[in-house]
């Protein structure tokens, strides 16, 4: 196993649901699996809930056998046990965490009496770090377990354990285990994360870092929304981030990496991603569930970031990266860096995304408009299954009564809705260019205006239109002898899905 | 094979089956006539000739019906939505219509031909080959991968020549 | 590649059932039985050769001129021979002479005759088959052998499909008589003026059926009234026009059918199809019977129907050599006089050769004194001239006229076969 993921905080979460969909769609140069974990005190952040449910559905369903030689659920994931490590415990504040009462009276507690306010010591963490860093790096810096030895690692220790387990093992099999975190610079979890949790597994792994065998890899993300808290919130005089000192944040977070880098070279490469239009979110939270921001194309960049660093040779990964798009006002499928891919003889193809991404869009959508509103129906027998030969010629002797499939379909609507928020015109005043902007339906069921699919991808007139898809569905069968049970349909239903 | 040699293939499979069914059905009336035909009445040889032309209309019709359900099924039936994609009541209702043009077109042929002289058994004949085995075998062979299972049985048929192939493979 | 070996499969099919369906077609043509071919009654001009008998006993026709129809015969006969062609003329006696010019016209002079021996059979082996042959006779021959001459008359002109017809005249006779009886006596015999009593003489005409016929009506058109004249026709043909399957009405049929795969260009043969070889075959039709004219009627209760069945073998007519079960009927049909129906039944199997043509001739004969003589024959004719005088001579009858003409008539019967009516299939089993 070479690829790992670390979510940090509410932004980094949101690039992980990018990252899930984009393994999903078969996107990481190779085959590896990609081990995730998500690194919030904020358990119950809605950001970290929305991501972390596609990224659990997928985990369910990534074992359909869709067969060899498609990038159809290539990419497995290991997800970490537990997924989210919260480095706070419930109902503890700061001075619990760093055992204050002990040093009290002592230098070190008069210093740590002096670093934080009172306030900030003594507000409980279970929503996070309320956007102060220096909070959340203190108690990461304290709790991360990465420091012991391996053999003394218990079960308390995970998800650290394993992971260290595993890059191990990759270092002793001779392969490069990359690390890459994405969390944002501006806030609470991830400015303090981005910055320790690198720091410590630097530490950890120095031997195998020194020697090439670990790399690190982090998108930061820079501030690309603002809210505004309400009147009453700011009345309570609670600890809140507050998006008037983003920018501020954002420079003091950049001049400690600049400085860093220049001292420690923490980070092999780094990716900074920010938008100078900062989307407005339209209900402030101080956390937990109530907090959900709504998918961003910052979330796709940093994803696609991710994969860069996955995709790049050693010796071409750039320090710093950041990337621009043509036009200002509008984001279209060109603004986004080619994919690489490498076969088992190492032979690489470089790939636009919209060549690979439009078809896994129009599987899903296929999926959702076609598939989803009868399934249930066919498998009961309450709709004639001779006028669905697709059925007929793959599902009708399977359960589909199962949690794989139940995944499946749960993940299709994440989908759609995280499409349709990186479409949505409330937080941009830009058009994102992608997908039809009125090819999404409806959520909660997702459904597509069936007479836009051939289209529905934005510059591809794929030619595929519902009827097209299924006489193609019908017609087809699938050849790979890997291919089984639900997931030989799936199969069929995105080859059906490729522009030909 | 792609999807227009394979369509171009079922249409001349559709007409070539006819013809054969133009042929079988023109051989065997022949001999049936001779069960009905009387010793004064027109000679056997003249009777097959106008029979084969009443045999070559009926062909041509019921081909036409035939192809016609080929034609809806594959280029005017449109699908953009999986509610209400069933069109086994329009391939009935064709084959009804076929049905009933194996027994009215040879009556309007006689009635406007005064040498051909047709008994029952020929309707019969008309009816099972051209309306049941017509129709039905090409419908089942030759209908568009969309709608392949709607004529009744093609599921049973084609079901089981897909799990012979997949327990090959 | 599945669809493409289906199509395949397809036109394999298609040329199979194309090239073992495809029903030969038989148009070969198959010529009827040379046995059964009757020869059309032919209308055509013809040349006329007139044999006179010179003999003495016909000098007796010359002699009184009141009533004469034979002092004119010379010019009559040249009249209507020279209607329907060129006339020529003959004597004969033992030997036949032609004669030159105007010779023929002392026929009607008395010593013109001086001929002993009356050798009709020579006249019939030189008479041209292809001429109207005319013998002006008293019918005696010579030896009172008639056999021989209607021997010869059979195997000449019945046997060939060719008529006879015999027109008796009585004429006024004063003369001797020859031959008479097997001891060859010779009586004097004089008719004077009473028509009762007149004496008949004969002509044979000989020939085509319709050139004698014709010969016939312009005689009849000619002499009209005066002397009397009969008329007696043999021929193959009992009808005006004979009833076969070209003119009779099919009233029912029975696995049969009509068809046309062999050329069949005779139209008195019809072709027909078997559908089930195992199943009777019947087949009837109907005519009305209606006496040639001058002919012989025919008495159908002594009629005798015939069923012969022959097949095609190597290109020839051969019996089919099967027993067979044919059977064929004639009944009367319906209340009319002179309808009649025929019915034709067999069996396939038992009846016909398989996978050859099959020639079924069903024909009503006359059989055994189904035909009838006219009447007048029996009224001319003197019997048992063994027993004859001077006294009991009748010079109006002419002896054994019966016996000759009932000859003729089982000559024609033998030799030509007519059929009153006849039901001629061809099939190919």
């Amino acid at each position: 196993m070479s690829y790992y993921f670390i979510s940090i905080g509410g932004s980094g979460a949101k690039v992980m649901e990018a990252v899930t969909h984009l393994c999903a769609a078969g996107m990481l140069p190779t085959e590896e699996k990609l081990y995730i974990m998500s690194i919030d005190p904020d358990v119950g952040n809605g950001n970290l809930a929305r991501s972390s449910a596609a990224l659990h559905c997928y985990n369910s369903f990534q074992l359909f056998k869709t067969g060899a030689d498609t990038p159809l659920f290539k990419n497995k994931v290991e997800l970490a046990n537990p997924f989210v490590w919260n480095p706070t415990e419930h109902d503890k504040c700061l001075d619990d965490v760093m055992s204050y009462q002990a040093y009290r009276g002592t230098p070190i507690g008069d210093l740590y009496e002096v670093l934080y306010t009172k306030k900030e010591r003594s507000t409980l963490l279970n929503e996070g770090f309320r956007g102060h860093p220096s909070i959340g790096a203190a108690v990461m810096a304290k709790k991360v377990a990465m420091d012991k030895d391996t053999a003394e690692l218990s079960s308390d220790d995970e998800p650290w354990k394993r992971f260290k387990m595993l890059v191990n093992q990759d270092a002793k099999s001779g392969s490069v285990a990359r690390i890459f975190l994405a969390g944002s610079v501006f806030g609470g979890t991830g400015a303090a994360g981005m910055p320790t949790i690198a720091k410590l597994l630097q530490q950890t792994f120095k031997t195998l870092y020194d020697e090439g065998k670990v790399l690190l890899g982090g998108a930061l993300i820079l501030p690309y929304f603002s809210f505004s808290p309400t009147r009453t919130d700011s009345l309570t005089g609670q600890v809140y981030a507050s998006s008037e000192n983003f920018l501020t944040n954002t420079q003091a977070a950049l001049k400690y990496y600049s400085v860093k880098n220049k001292d420690e070279d923490i980070y092999h490469s780094m990716y900074f991603i920010g938008d100078n239009i900062l989307a407005p979110v339209q209900k402030f939270s101080v956390g937990s569930s109530s907090q959900e921001n709504d998918a961003h194309v910052v979330d796709l960049y940093g994803a696609l970031a991710a994969i860069d660093f996955f995709q790049t040779d050693v010796t071409k990964l750039k320090k710093c990266s950041y990337i621009t798009h043509a036009d200002d006002n509008r984001f279209s499928w060109s603004d986004f860096p080619n994919l690489v891919f490498k076969d088992l003889n190492g032979n690489e193809e470089s790939i636009p995304l919209k060549d690979r991404f439009a078809q896994y869009i129009r599987f899903i959508f296929a999926y959702v408009h076609l598939v989803k509103p009868v399934l249930k129906d066919l498998s009961a027998g309450h709709l004639k299954d001779y006028q669905y030969p697709w059925f007929i010629d793959y599902l009708e002797d399977l359960n589909i009564d199962t949690l794989e499939v139940k995944n499946f379909e749960e993940y299709t609507e994440c989908f759609v809705r995280w499409l349709l928020q990186l479409e949505g015109k409330e937080q941009h005043t830009r058009n994102i260019e992608l997908v039809h902007p009125m090819v999404i339906a409806g959520l909660n069921p997702a459904s597509i205006h069936g007479e836009l699919f051939a289209n529905c991808v934005i510059g591809e007139d794929s030619k595929i239109t519902i009827h097209e898809l299924w006489y193609r569905l019908t017609e087809s069968d699938c050849r790979d002898e890997y291919a089984d049970g639900f997931g030989r349909f799936l199969r069929v239903l995105y080859d059906c899905c490729e522009k030909r | 094979m792609d999807r227009t040699k394979k369509t171009v293939v079922e249409i001349l499979g559709i007409i070539l089956a006819f013809c054969l069914l133009v042929i079988i059905v023109y051989y065997a009336g022949s001999g049936i006539s001779k069960t009905f035909l009387k010793a004064g009445e027109v000679t056997h040889a003249v009777w097959t000739k106008h029979y084969m032309g009443l045999v070559r209309v009926l062909g041509i019709v019921t081909c036409i019906l035939t192809l016609a359900w080929y034609f809806f099924a594959r280029f005017f039936f449109k699908i953009t939505n999986p509610f209400g994609v069933g069109k086994r009541t329009i391939w009935v209702i064709i084959g009804v219509v076929n049905l009933l043009a194996c027994i009215v077109v040879p009556m309007l042929y006689v009635h406007n031909d005064t040498v051909v002289k047709l008994g029952a058994p020929l309707y019969v004949l008309f009816l099972l080959l051209f309306g049941v085995i017509g129709y039905y075998s090409c419908s089942l062979l030759a209908t568009p991968a969309s709608y392949k299972y709607t004529p009744i049985g093609a599921e049973k048929l084609w079901r089981g020549m897909l799990r012979k192939r997949r327990t090959k493979e | 590649m599945r669809w493409t070996s289906y199509i395949g499969v397809l036109f394999l099919l298609a040329g199979v059932v194309c090239v073992s369906g495809c029903g030969s077609d038989e148009s070969g043509d198959a010529a009827i039985p040379s046995f059964f071919v009757q020869q059309e009654a032919s209308s055509e001009k013809t040349d006329v050769d007139v044999y006179w008998d010179a003999t003495y006993s016909m000098q007796g026709y010359t002699t009184i001129p009141e009533g004469n129809v034979y002092r004119n015969l010379p010019d009559g006969l040249e009249d209507v021979g020279n209607s329907m062609g060129n006339t020529k003329f003959f004597r004969f006696g033992e030997q036949v002479q032609p004669l030159e010019g105007r010779e023929h016209r002392h026929f009607s002079e008395v010593g013109f005759y001086d001929e002993t021996i009356t050798a009709i059979h020579t006249v019939v082996d030189t008479a041209d088959t292809n001429h109207l042959s005319i013998i002006v006779t008293d019918l005696f021959e010579s030896d009172a052998d008639w056999s021989n001459v209607a021997k010869k008359i059979k195997d000449k002109y019945f046997a060939s499909h060719l008529a006879v017809a015999v027109i008796g005249i009585k004429n006024p006779f004063n003369g001797d008589i020859f031959d008479v009886g097997v001891d060859n006596a010779k009586f004097n015999y004089n008719s004077g003026n009473n028509p009762e009593r007149y004496r008949p003489f004969y002509m044979l005409i000989m020939g085509h059926e319709g050139q004698v016929r014709e010969f016939l009506q312009r005689w009849k058109d000619k002499n009209p009234g005066g002397n009397e004249m009969q008329y007696m026709l043999l021929s193959g043909n009992l009808m005006e026009k004979a009833p076969d399957l070209s003119n009779m009405e099919i009233q029912d049929s029975k696995n049969i059918f009509a068809d046309e795969k062999l050329n069949v260009t005779d139209k008195r043969v019809k072709e027909f199809g078997i559908n089930d070889g195992d199943e009777s075959v019947e087949l009837k039709t109907a005519f009305h019977y209606q006496p040639l004219p001058n002919g012989c009627s025919v008495d159908i209760s002594k009629s005798k129907p015939v069923v012969h069945v022959y097949s095609l073998q190597d290109g020839e007519w051969k019996d089919s050599g099967k027993d067979g079960d044919a059977v064929f009927n004639i009944q009367e049909n319906g209340s009319q006089t002179g309808d009649y129906q025929l019915s034709l039944k067999f069996t396939p199997d038992k009846t016909l050769n398989k996978d050859q043509i099959n020639l079924v001739y069903a024909a009503v004969e006359p059989g055994y004194n189904g035909l009838v003589l006219p009447a007048w024959v029996k009224q001319w004719n003197m019997d048992n001239p063994a027993g004859v005088t001077p006294e009991n001579f009748d010079g109006s009858k002419t002896i054994n006229f019966m016996h000759l003409v009932e000859s003729l008539k089982d000559s024609v019967l033998d030799a030509a076969k007519p059929a009153l009516a006849n039901m001629t299939l061809l099939i190919k089993y």
